[in-house]
């Protein structure tokens, strides 16, 4: 009987530091702070502060994982947060992290960049982020995306390119100007 | 296995493959979630849902090049008019234009292959002239070969 319970209270626990250790864990991995402790992110968070999207309109600074990562917690953002994790730890150890190939980084990102993190924010698909109302193409395209006229079977970054980062190789897209400038402008401070 | 006659190495053994099972489901389901390419598009059959873009007028004006795209790899998988061409708004990720340029439009995607290409034979400026767009068939044309599928001799 005794032992008995002395399993119980054991496993509970058990259980319980797993759970404690595990959230805290869980939320200091997930800052944008800890995104940038490894040295190949600090090119990604510079292209960031620069981007449309390094403050929201509160004037917050947006984190990595507002886009990165689905808007709600669930099993969705459990294990794309594993996967994604195992993923960086590998590359960090056992790639070559210094040498990032950004083109097929691209494609990747966009897979990983859900529609849900975008439509936090960005709420009503006939507006631009000022308020105005979108272009009558604009206006098409975000119905073919909704799939109220025609479809697309798109997410939305796989249309709206070079948002928060800016690979050199994309610099010289005329829609890219302002970004690329202030990165210039940025480069040639250091 | 003296390991799992222990009571330790029974709850270890439990313990691993509830490991095991958990990091197997979850990387399965990260796939399942957020696939690789969207297959939608091999199944779209109702014309009337391509009526939002270009392709609904341009089936009419230009039938033919509308009609290789459809059946072409680029049309299977919804890679749309306004990928490659840009929006007459001019907005969007890429610049209008009827004939865009290869070096900002095809390496978006096909850069690897691109470079590979370079490697081994050079470029020719206009990827077109091998690789015709509209016309990499899957099914459209499937028994004429392009120019890029004939074997050099």
């Amino acid at each position: 009987m005794k032992r008995g319970v002395r399993t119980i209270v054991l496993s509970f626990g058990c259980a319980l530091a797993i759970a404690v250790v595990g959230a805290v864990a869980f939320e200091k991995t997930s800052t944008t702070g800890f995104c940038v402790s490894c040295h190949e992110m600090e090119q990604h968070r510079t292209e960031l502060k620069l981007s449309s999207h390094a403050v929201d309109k509160d004037k917050k600074p947006i984190e990595c994982r507002q886009c990165h990562m689905p808007a709600e917690l669930g099993p969705r953002y459990v294990s794309l947060k594993a996967y994604l994790g195992i993923k960086d730890m590998i590359v960090h150890h056992f790639g070559d992290p210094d040498n990032f190939y950004r083109r097929e980084l691209q494609l990747s990102a966009r897979r990983f960049v859900p529609d849900d993190s975008c439509r936090a924010c960005h709420e009503d698909l006939k507006k631009t982020y000022k308020g105005e109302e979108l272009s009558r193409e604009g206006k098409l395209a975000h119905d073919a995306y909704l799939g109220i006229n025609g479809q697309t079977g798109k997410g939305c970054a796989d249309c709206h390119h070079n948002m928060a980062h800016l690979p050199i190789f994309d610099r010289r897209y005329v829609q890219n100007a302002e970004f690329a400038a202030k990165m210039a402008a940025q480069e040639e401070g250091m | 296995m003296p390991m799992f006659k222990s009571k330790i190495g029974k709850w270890l053994a439990v313990a691993g493959f509830a490991v095991v099972v958990v990091a197997v489901g979850m990387y399965v389901y990260v796939h399942a979630a957020f696939p690789e390419t969207r297959c939608e598009a091999k199944h779209l059959t109702d014309e009337s849902k391509m009526a939002g873009d270009c392709y609904a007028c341009h089936l009419k004006t230009t039938p033919k090049i509308a009609q290789d795209w459809y059946e072409g790899k680029h049309g299977m998988l919804l890679v749309k008019c306004f990928v490659c061409h840009g929006q007459p708004d001019g907005k969007g990720a890429v610049e209008f234009a009827v004939d865009p340029d290869p070096d900002k439009v095809c390496r978006k995607c096909h850069d690897p292959a691109v470079n590979r290409m370079e490697e081994k034979f050079g470029l020719r400026p206009q990827c077109n002239d091998c690789h015709p767009y509209h016309q990499n068939s899957i099914h459209h044309e499937a028994f004429q070969k392009t120019e890029s599928k004939k074997t050099v001799n």
